[in-house]
């Protein structure tokens, strides 16, 4: 038995697959790779595969990660060399790793938002982002519920170059505290600023709780 | 930039975008600089239902297995995106390239459902290509059909430039072909003498080419006739002799979204040797033709590795009467297991239903169940030839209970010719002894209520069968049935399900109309129907409208008994079956007679002329 810690992009036409979808084909893909996944026991045996975070439809992920348990001991060099052979090119395996921090220990995740020929300035936008103000979500039950967004921010910049504005976030992104980053845009647009609904956003990093 | 490209921007907002991207593993890429001729296949429906069918795998790869022809696929938009193109200004494009359909060569749609031919002139509007044949110039793509409902393209034929009559494994390469050979002879491009020559190749039905004739009874259809000498009077379907050689793919493409039939598809088999007298495939497909399981195996392995699918389904109009059942199932098993890939066995005969099979086929996950006696009395039965008696039906029943199954589906059929009371209400008793049975089996699964489902769709007469003579119910007739069968059904074990009547009877006025219904088509879409297969997008009042606004009249189509001697819209394609026989099994119908299937003896359809001895051939 070995287990593996898998850190990859997801790009291209993989955007738009929903979480669910990539999961189920990333476990097709671990078959064409003949790497013999392990499955839980029980009535409807599942492969353990355990991803980091689900990654929004629309999002390219640069280094997400994902765990997995072969039932065999294979080295990680064996299992990038496969897993990359075995899905398309929009999926690029980055490195195969032993799995240190558990996936619960994951604490915060880092995004860039792209927008082109945005109205507001960076020092306006910088100023806006470090005075967000709560805004109302929707629960899962339906009840409306005031989410106090600016603890959960734990990182803000932007940077303007030829005709772009990019905004680096660091937002919460643990079992107990996640924070979408279209609320943050929600936010900022409550407070009056222009913001379109058009723009290309990454997740750069998914990060761990440090001692 | 092109067309998805420009889409990209907005997918965000789509429902299921990963339907509008391709991408998927397997796609086939070509440089579109170095073929000679691009070909976007098109199926009339979603995503989701398209890329479930095999028909559409097998042909993407024959195209695409030629070097210089280039097949790329497209599917109906959903409604959310359709809107968006047209707000954004984006032409329906192919998934692979991603380039305008209007820029291809050939522009294909399998009709695999009369429901679905609304879906090809939004699909047509979308792409920015002239509905009507005649509209379409030197510059547009050629617009070719074929699948199931090709075999009665009048209805929509004078929206096409060609249909494929037939198996198109060969015949639509041959067509691409010549396509390419006149492009590179002729200086100029003549639509017109283009299709004059493709009307030569077997199979290929060019409706431009023909003159009808309404002088029949009430008008019906008198003549259909060709243009010139040297364009075919009948067309005859395209039929392989070599089924186990025919093109297989070896892989496919393997959708990211989950689909209807999310898994590996084998075909063990073509066509069916029951003819069930409703049943449009069990005449088409004739003669029956088997793959050798040791083929099959080899195709499950290869599509397996190419796919990771965890599940495989052997699929054939009948799979229990394929001779190597036993020994597919086993070396199938050999691997399958180990790899935790699921078989699935549909279209189980209940009388030919081994328990020794079904028990091997447990496997991984457990599937339900699922018979079609579609009649409810012995009587009906011998009416529409399903030779299958209450005896077969409760014996199939004891041994999936006995193999731990506590789900049953069983399939029927309301408003078959003949059909009284007293049938209808026999299905209601076929689903009660089926309780009472299961209670009383001594072996049944412990502690477990049994499920019995009971759906029910209505008759629809069907151009080449023994019924396309016969007029389907009224509607008032159908939803009485329906009632009836419902107040016949007094046990909560059983689950009962119907098929909306009026979506029945606009698939009849289809099924078995002539050319005028273009119109009515075209009208239809033009009042905004789409997506009939859709009950929430199916608007019954439209149709009506819409067949009244083009001069036309639904029941004129739908409930008319055709006489035996008045001309069939659909005369002059030929299935390979004789009108001769469907006439003598009509007649067989009416007088309660079955007939045995093609193993047993012989009944001269007519099928045999593709090789006589592949109607009994068995596959060791």
């Amino acid at each position: 038995m070995s287990t593996h810690r898998i850190k990859f992009a997801k790009r291209g036409s993989l955007i738009f697959v929903s979480h669910l979808d990539f999961a189920h084909s990333f476990t097709r893909a671990l078959k064409r790779a003949e790497l013999p996944v392990k499955y839980s026991e029980g009535f409807s045996p599942h492969p353990k595969q355990v991803f980091a975070l689900p990654l929004s439809v629309g999002m390219v992920g640069e280094n997400e990660l994902c765990d997995i348990t072969l039932t065999e001991d294979y080295t990680h060099e064996e299992v990038k060399a496969r897993l990359s052979k075995a899905l398309t090119d929009d999926f690029e395996v980055k490195s195969v790793t032993d799995p240190d921090i558990k996936m619960g220990k994951v604490k915060s995740a880092k995004y860039e938002l792209v927008f082109e020929n945005l109205a507001p300035g960076a020092d306006e936008l910088k100023k806006a982002l470090s005075e967000l103000a709560p805004v109302m979500k929707t629960t899962k039950s339906g009840k409306e519920k005031e989410l106090d967004i600016r603890s959960m921010v734990y990182g803000a910049d932007v940077k303007e170059a030829e005709g772009k504005t990019t905004l680096y976030l660091t937002l919460a992104a643990s079992g107990d505290s996640y924070l979408n980053p279209d609320l943050v845009l929600v936010s900022m647009r409550n407070s009056g600023l222009d913001i379109p609904d058009e723009y290309d956003i990454t997740r750069t990093d998914i990060l761990f709780e440090t001692k | 930039m092109n067309e998805k490209t420009k889409a990209l921007k907005y997918l965000k907002k789509v429902l299921k975008p990963s339907r509008y991207t391709g991408g998927e593993l397997n796609e086939v890429i070509k440089e579109k600089d170095k073929v000679d001729a691009r070909f976007a296949f098109c199926f009339p429906d979603t995503y989701e239902i398209g890329m479930s069918n095999l028909g559409i795998k097998i042909l993407y790869d024959c195209l695409n297995r030629e070097e210089n022809i280039w097949c790329e696929r497209s599917f109906a938009p959903w409604l959310d995106m359709g809107a968006l193109m047209r707000e954004k200004d984006i032409s329906l494009y192919a998934l692979e390239s991603g380039d305008a359909l209007k820029d291809f060569d050939f522009v294909g749609f399998t009709l695999q459902y009369e429901l679905s031919y609304s879906n090809v002139l939004y699909m047509l509007d979308l792409a920015g290509i002239p509905l009507y044949s005649k509209d379409r110039t030197d510059e547009h793509p050629i617009i070719i059909g074929g699948g199931p409902c090709s075999y009665n393209p009048e209805p929509v034929a004078d929206f096409f430039d060609i249909f494929s009559i037939g198996e198109g494994e060969y015949s639509l390469v041959e067509t691409v072909k010549l396509y390419i050979d006149y492009k590179k002879t002729h200086e100029k491009f003549d639509r017109n003498e283009f299709l004059r020559l493709a009307s030569h190749i077997k199979g290929n039905y060019i409706p431009s080419l023909y003159d009808v004739k309404y002088d029949g009874k009430d008008g019906w259809v008198s003549s259909v006739t060709p243009k010139y000498e040297d364009v075919p009077a009948l067309v005859e379907k395209n039929c392989i002799t070599d089924f186990d050689n025919a093109p297989f793919p070896e892989k496919v493409p393997v959708p990211f979204t989950e689909t209807v039939h999310d898994r590996i598809m084998l075909e063990c088999a073509r066509g069916c040797m029951r003819g069930c007298r409703f049943c449009q495939a069990g005449i088409i497909y004739r003669p029956y033709r088997s793959r050798s399981f040791e083929k099959l195996n080899e195709q499950a392995k290869s599509q397996y590795k190419t796919s990771g699918y965890e599940e495989m389904s052997l699929s054939s109009l009948s799979i229990s009467d394929y001779p190597c059942l036993m020994e597919l199932v086993d070396s199938l098993k050999e691997w399958t297991d180990k790899e935790k890939v699921s078989l699935s066995l549909p279209s189980m005969r209940i009388d030919s239903f081994e328990a020794e099979i079904m028990k091997k086929v447990q496997g991984v996950r457990k599937t339900g169940l699922t018979f079609a006696p579609e009649a409810g009395t012995q009587r009906l039965r011998d009416v529409i030839n399903k030779n299958l008696t209450e005896e077969d039906i409760l014996g199939g029943c004891r041994n999936a209970f006995s193999t731990g199954r506590t789900s049953v589906k069983l399939y029927f059929m309301n408003g078959l010719p003949s059909e009284r009371d007293e049938d209808i209400e026999g299905i209601a008793g076929l689903g009660h002894k089926i309780v009472d049975l299961y209670y009383q089996s001594p072996d049944k699964p412990k502690g477990r209520p049994v499920e019995v489902t009971i759906s029910v769709s209505c008759f629809v007469p069907k151009a080449h069968t023994p019924f396309q003579w016969f007029g389907q119910n009224s509607l008032e007739e159908l939803v009485r049935k329906q009632k009836l069968l419902g107040s016949s059904i007094h046990s909560g074990k059983i689950r009962y399900n119907w098929h909306e009547a009026k979506v029945s009877r606009i698939e009849a006025v289809f099924a078995r109309g002539d050319r005028r219904l273009s119109k009515a088509l075209e009208i239809a879409y033009k009042n905004g129907q789409i997506f009939d297969g859709w009950d929430e997008y199916f608007s019954y009042d439209r149709w009506i409208s819409s067949i009244e606004e083009a001069g036309l009249d639904a029941s004129y189509y739908a409930n008319r008994k055709i006489g035996f001697d008045e001309l069939l819209p659909w005369a002059h394609i030929d299935c390979g079956v004789t009108q001769k026989f469907l006439l003598s099994e009509a007649k067989q119908a009416e007088k309660e007679v079955t007939t045995p299937d093609c193993l047993t003896k012989c009944s001269a359809c007519g099928a045999a002329k593709f090789g006589a001895d592949l109607c009994t051939k068995r596959c060791i």
